[in-house]
């Protein structure tokens, strides 16, 4: 994958771990209120439904269940996370968002090679910040939105 | 040159390709034996103007050759010297078609392929070499350069005016460039101006109107003032004139306008009130204004909603206020949408030419004809429908209509007869194509679709059966005619037509014809809706669709087989679908007795759909859940509610489908 050098990444939790997802994706963050998320019938599990984000109507997806994470919980701290993935919007609820950090490239070694194979392809790198572990994630990978352009025929 | 003429190519080729439409609707409407004068001018009309237009930018000498070429034989064939017929609008026809490949070409910046041209510059050359004596070696020989115009629109040729043309406050690069255009529509000369401005006097038999629009394309319509000196003897050099309309004919400095232009002159002012009233808006600046009245629309609700709380007599002015607010956000709506609508003539327009032009392909002889031109459909949804619609009527076509002789041989009218039309029904717009063909073959469909392993049965009704032509991969070529087709996919046709939220049926009767008839919404933009509620989940349901709501009494109900339930309404036994159960939504109403059923109609069928609760009416904005997201089975988008959630809109058809696909 492309690794600029100094790239932002917007760091959060989900469960004990921190991801990051690099912040040109990120279009904004929203407050998580689970009564304004309209269910859609035989979604995927991780498809928790659709939200109006001022008169465009986007998927939210929960980033928790496609990371695995058991004991979903929502908190004060969850938020919504809005992605931008070539004009296609998407929101992610994570548990809490902590920083915004510049991680030098030399801090970033490639994903380690595992029999996870779904686990590598989403994976863009392992960030160290501080004595931090930070999984950096290629969200696109993660939620389904490899191939866009196809997929937008 | 100093200025930057691209932004006004976009003007040129869109008012081109709506003047080669014009071209083509009056070639194809031109009676042969009696040809009409008013559609003869028009037609040369639209060629002069698309040269005049091209001339200004000095890059299109191709087109403004062929267009040239084209505009001279097309004045001979407008003064009646030159006989129209159908070989000549044959060779017209296929003129349009270069002009729009020239269009095309220029547009995407590149350089049309001069051989078709050429191939028909000498088919032109070909008709005016047959005119015989009538015409002059002059005629026949057209000039090569794009210089001048070969008459006035008025037709009154050889009739030189001598115009005052004065610029003001131009730079000298547009005035270069301004001359330049002007030398080629006659003789300039430069009579001395006031400062800062430039005169001119022009010796033309160009109008001024049409030398004004030219400059348009440099300079705004206030910089350039054109005032008629004098028109003097037509000039003996004019063609083909000479001899009828003798050099000495006098035509005093001060002579009263002749009555011919008088009628002129009152033509040239209706034209322009008409151009006038007509601007030319981008197509996204509309959608935007859509977008933005919906959001507005939304606003209104959620105040709306928020002030149902308030004391009607402390707030009375602000409860007023948002009454009237309503009233003239819908007006406003309704106007706004109303930009989007187009008559369906616009779709109608282009098909005479594909029936003409397949027909004379399979040997068949056929008639044409369109109803309903004038209704009013939203753009978009016209312009996903003229190609499903070309298909069908390519079909009715090829598969449809018999040869001449076998019509003959059945008793029919040897030239077949295609209709197509549109009309308002029940808030929709359905589009009819019919013909008066062999007619589909009921039981040839169904063995091929046994054949085929589709679950099928005989006691599948008509339409169902007719129907299984849109199936993937379906030829209608060895089921219907035996005549091999080009076995292009019905499916396609039927897909688009849902797409847009269509939908199709078919009747047929053997040698009688077969019909399709497509029923559309009127717009994908806005509709009317019901709201209803199932557990704690809120859908909009097209109000079209719904034909009554009722609570079931228990000897309504019954149950068939192990969950199958039937509501027996007035010697009607309708299924009942669960919302609950389609979308699997909790703590929904247990037992029906407690639902409201609402009665929907697709198309021919009906059934009942079981809720907790009816919500209210609205107008609601309908937003596509693809964009973001993909498709979801039974629903056709979403809007947002008063309260700022989301609501699914229900697809009734699909849900159906849903349904009996066994939810």
């Amino acid at each position: 994958m492309e690794q600029q050098t100094n790239q932002e990444w917007l760091i959060f939790k989900c469960g004990q771990q921190e991801y990051g997802i690099e912040i040109l994706h990120v279009q904004e963050l929203r407050g998580y209120e689970p009564e304004l998320v309209t269910k859609v019938a035989k979604a995927a599990p991780h498809v928790q439904g659709l939200i109006n984000l001022r008169g465009q109507i986007i998927p939210v997806i929960d980033l928790r269940i496609l990371l695995s994470i058991e004991n979903i919980e929502v908190s004060e701290t969850t938020v919504i996370v809005i992605l931008n993935l070539n004009e296609r919007m998407v929101g992610l609820v994570v548990d809490s968002v902590s920083d915004v950090l510049v991680i030098e490239a030399e801090n970033i070694q490639a994903a380690p090679k595992t029999h996870d194979m779904a686990q590598a392809r989403s994976l863009l790198g392992l960030a160290t910040f501080e004595s931090r572990l930070i999984q950096l994630l290629d969200i696109a990978n993660v939620i389904g939105e490899e191939t866009p352009e196809v997929e937008a025929e | 040159m100093s200025i930057d003429l691209s932004e006004f190519q976009g003007a040129f080729f869109d008012e081109a390709d709506e003047l080669l439409h014009d071209m083509e609707q009056h070639l194809l409407g031109l009676d042969i034996d009696n040809p009409d004068p008013e559609a003869l001018n028009a037609i040369f009309r639209a060629a002069h103007s698309i040269k005049g237009g091209a001339a200004t930018f000095g890059t299109f000498q191709l087109l403004v050759q062929t267009t040239h070429r084209l505009e001279n034989v097309l004045d001979e064939v407008r003064n009646n010297r030159l006989q129209v017929t159908q070989q000549a609008v044959d060779v017209f026809l296929r003129g349009k078609d270069i002009l729009a490949d020239q269009l095309t070409a220029y547009r995407a910046g590149s350089s049309p392929d001069a051989e078709p041209a050429t191939e028909f510059l000498s088919h032109l050359d070909d008709m005016l070499g047959e005119t015989g004596p009538q015409s002059s070696p002059a005629a026949a020989q057209p000039a090569q350069e794009p210089a001048p115009a070969a008459g006035s629109e008025s037709g009154e040729k050889g009739a030189k005016r001598r115009l005052a043309v004065t610029f003001v406050g131009i730079s000298d690069a547009d005035h270069k460039v301004l001359l330049d255009e002007l030398s080629m529509m006659g003789e300039i000369t430069d009579v001395p101006g006031e400062s800062g401005t430039f005169a001119h006097e022009l010796l033309t038999d160009v109008d001024a109107e049409t030398i004004k629009s030219i400059c348009g394309f440099v300079i705004n319509d206030d910089q350039v003032v054109i005032a008629e000196l004098a028109q003097i003897a037509p000039a003996a050099t004019s063609i083909a004139e000479v001899n009828a309309q003798p050099a000495s004919q006098p035509t005093p400095a001060a002579a009263a306008p002749k009555p011919t232009e008088a009628a002129k002159a009152g033509k040239g002012k209706a034209s322009a009130a008409k151009d006038n009233s007509t601007i030319r808006v981008a197509t996204q600046r509309v959608d935007q204004l859509v977008n933005l009245v919906g959001e507005v629309v939304i606003d209104q609700a959620i105040l709306i909603q928020a002030c149902q709380e308030l004391d009607p007599i402390k707030h009375a002015t602000l409860l007023q206020g948002i009454e009237h607010m309503s009233s003239a956000l819908r007006t406003l709506q309704e106007n706004i949408m109303g930009l989007r609508m187009v008559p369906m003539e616009y779709a109608f327009g282009r098909y005479p030419r594909v029936v003409r032009e397949t027909a004379a392909k399979l040997n068949k002889k056929i008639e044409l004809h369109t109803s309903g031109g004038e209704t009013e459909l939203d753009k978009g949804l016209i312009e996903k429908l003229i190609d499903p619609l070309t298909h069908l009527i390519r079909n009715s076509l090829d598969h449809g209509i018999e040869l001449p002789e076998v019509r003959q041989a059945k008793g029919k009218n040897p030239v077949g007869r295609i209709e197509i039309g549109a009309y308002h029904e029940g808030g929709r717009i359905v589009v009819k194509v019919s013909d008066d063909g062999a007619g589909m073959n009921r039981e040839k469909i169904l063995a091929k679709a046994i054949e085929r392993g589709m679950p099928v049965s005989s006691s599948m009704s008509d339409n169902e059966v007719f129907l299984l032509v849109f199936a993937p991969g379906f030829s209608t070529a060895d089921v219907v005619t035996d005549v091999s087709g080009r076995g292009v996919g019905m499916d396609v046709v039927r897909r688009n037509i849902q797409e847009i939220g269509g939908q199709i049926q078919i009747s047929s009767t053997k040698d009688e014809g077969t019909t399709f008839r497509i029923s559309l919404p009127l717009t994908l933009a806005i509709m009317d809706g019901m709201s209803i509620q199932a557990g704690k989940e809120r859908f909009v349901m097209p109000l079209n669709h719904i034909v009554e709501c009722l609570q079931p009494a228990t000897e309504q109900l019954h149950s068939l087989g192990q969950s199958a339930m039937v509501l027996h309404l007035r010697g009607e036994h309708l299924p009942i679908l669960k919302l609950a159960t389609l979308f699997d939504i909790e703590n929904a109403a247990q037992t029906l007795e407690q639902s409201i059923l609402i009665v929907v109609q697709v198309g021919q069928e009906r059934y009942a759909l079981a809720v907790d609760q009816l919500l209210g009416q609205h107008q609601v904005v309908v937003k596509s859940l693809e964009t973001h997201y993909e498709r979801v089975a039974g629903v056709s988008g979403a809007t947002i509610l008063g309260d700022g959630s989301v609501a699914l809109i229900l697809d009734p058809a699909t849900l159906f489908d849903t349904y009996q696909a066994g939810c």
